[in-house]
């Protein structure tokens, strides 16, 4: 019932924008996008580890995908999945080397190394260079397509996350989350855990990165900016951390960046840089408020 | 070639200098001192002015510091705090100054970069030599909680620390500045490049000088190796 319910409240906003217009149906598609990327974060947060480099998985498959594009389509199928499943393999193991603190560091690191260094990645298709700051064209779809896609990709993967997490491998990657040491002691195979939720988090956000390539038929170094990779956190703690509440926090910032950057571009930066300056105290009161509001339901 | 790769290294081995001086004594990763080059770079452009660049990094550093101090009980909620307060400082540059890049013509401060660079290696080496201080540094760096109970007052080096580091890199910004592109992304490189030599370092497992000793060599090998790739 309450499944039932909370799909009804994403086919509602994505009713109401269909019928809004054809601005507001590509909307929904970068919020949907936004939104997948926050749950593919949720899923890590869950074991854990807090990525703040999750630029990475979102933009490293599409952007390697959009570089083979410039030779083939063929080149461009093959590596889109390899990057999904190297990025993935990557983030196991920053998991595997380091602590729960180091993580962020080092995914943060890595995904600003992308940001500073694709800028600098030409290649040469028919005697022309391309790339660079200017970035690689990529398949494009009409943005209704993106829009039907949206829809259904967001809500079979809601569906399929709250279903995982609310399973017997959720509660290990709870557990997994919680204490490690613990974990092992009860028998939990916490690599397994981490190796197959790091992969699940990783197929989502590249697949988020895809659509996003795919809506606007190019892709630059942009898509590793600081600014996406802070999403999801941000997202996640106006939301004290519910899946379906990050959904509508993912939304809701979209919109609220459309209207702050309409009134001086460049302002909802502002915003996400003063969440995290007291994200403790936000996540703190998010959490606590959050819980009573909760109850009172 | 000589001098450029002078200046690379001495840049970032002060980057990473204050990188490892907030991260061993004031227990987090400073992520907002790439805006704070940012800011010392605007200053060299539109109020040349070495002081002012000097005090807008101490303000900075404070009001960084009361933040952590007041909000943050983790290391993570503190380096999450100092990266949303640099992208802050970043955000108004770009609001001020909606140009995108600024190069200094007129006049060169480069050369001060290694004077400045001899100071502070040689300010962090007599801090830890000094009998006094570089004895309760070490213990901040080895056991915080210990050196609070043996009456260190650990706020207080918190403080100093964020404050004077933040200080010396929006000096490093404004003496940088006519070397490169004046952007509010111009310090991200360095600070990347800062913390990379500062996790190498950390590896090697040496205690108070010597850790700085080996930050200041590995700063050298890797501009050796790297260039500026960042």
């Amino acid at each position: 019932m309450k499944r039932i319910a909370e799909i009804s409240v994403i086919l509602l906003v994505a009713l109401t924008s269909y019928f809004a217009g054809s601005f507001y149906r590509w909307l929904f598609g970068i919020m949907a996008i936004y939104a997948i990327i926050t749950i593919s974060w949720n899923l890590m947060k869950t074991i854990g580890r807090l990525s703040m480099g999750h630029a990475l998985l979102f933009g490293l498959p599409a952007y390697i995908s959009a570089m083979g594009y410039q030779y083939s389509v063929e080149a461009s199928i093959y590596l889109f999945p390899i990057t999904i499943i190297l990025s993935g393999i990557l983030f196991f193991v920053f998991s595997k080397i380091t602590g729960k603190t180091a993580f962020v560091f080092l995914t943060f690191i890595a995904s600003i190394m992308l940001w500073i260094l694709t800028p600098k990645i030409v290649i040469e298709k028919d005697g022309i260079l391309v790339g660079g700051e200017v970035g690689f064209n990529f398949f494009n779809v009409h943005f209704h397509g993106i829009f039907i896609l949206s829809v259904i990709s967001l809500i079979v993967i809601y569906l399929f996350t709250a279903e995982i997490t609310s399973s017997r491998f959720g509660y290990f990657m709870k557990a997994v989350g919680d204490d490690e040491t613990a974990s092992k002691a009860v028998g939990i195979n916490v690599d397994r855990v981490k190796l197959i939720t790091i992969m699940y988090s990783s197929v989502l956000a590249g697949f988020a990165g895809l659509l996003y390539a795919l809506d606007f038929g190019h892709i630059s170094y942009e898509v590793f900016s600081v600014e996406t990779s802070i999403f999801p956190f941000v997202a996640s703690l106006l939301s004290g951390g519910n899946l379906f509440l990050s959904v509508l926090s993912s939304f809701f910032l979209v919109l609220l960046k459309r209207s702050l950057n309409s009134v001086y571009p460049g302002l909802m930066d502002v915003f996400y840089a003063l969440v995290l300056v007291f994200s403790p105290k936000i996540g703190g009161f998010v959490y606590v408020k959050g819980k009573k509001f909760i109850k009172k339901l | 070639m000589a001098l450029s790769f002078l200046y690379n290294f001495f840049v970032i081995s002060v980057m990473a200098l204050m990188i490892s001086l907030n991260f061993r004594l004031s227990k987090f990763l400073n992520l907002s001192l790439a805006g704070f080059f940012a800011a010392g770079s605007y200053i060299a452009y539109f109020y040349p002015n070495l002081i002012a660049a000097l005090i807008l990094g101490g303000l900075f550093g404070f009001g960084l510091s009361l933040i952590i101090m007041k909000y943050c009980e983790s290391v993570i909620e503190a380096t999450i705090s100092s990266l949303g307060f640099g992208l802050l400082i970043e955000r108004i540059l770009y609001f001020i100054h909606e140009s995108s890049y600024y190069y200094i013509l007129n006049y060169d401060l480069s050369w001060l970069s290694i004077p400045a660079t001899l100071t502070v290696f040689a300010v962090i080496l007599f801090l830890y030599l000094t009998k006094n201080i570089g004895l309760k540094l070490k213990f901040v760096e080895s056991d915080i909680e210990l050196a609070e109970i043996y009456g260190v007052d650990t706020t207080k080096i918190k403080y100093m620390v964020i404050i004077l580091t933040s200080a010396t890199v929006t000096c490093f910004g404004f003496i940088y500045a006519s070397l490169l592109a004046i952007t509010p992304t111009i310090g991200f490189g360095y600070l990347i490049s800062g913390i990379i030599v500062s996790a190498f370092a950390a590896q090697l497992k040496l205690n108070g000088i010597y850790h700085y000793v080996s930050v200041i060599a590995l700063s050298f090998v890797l501009t050796r190796i790297f260039g500026v790739i960042l």
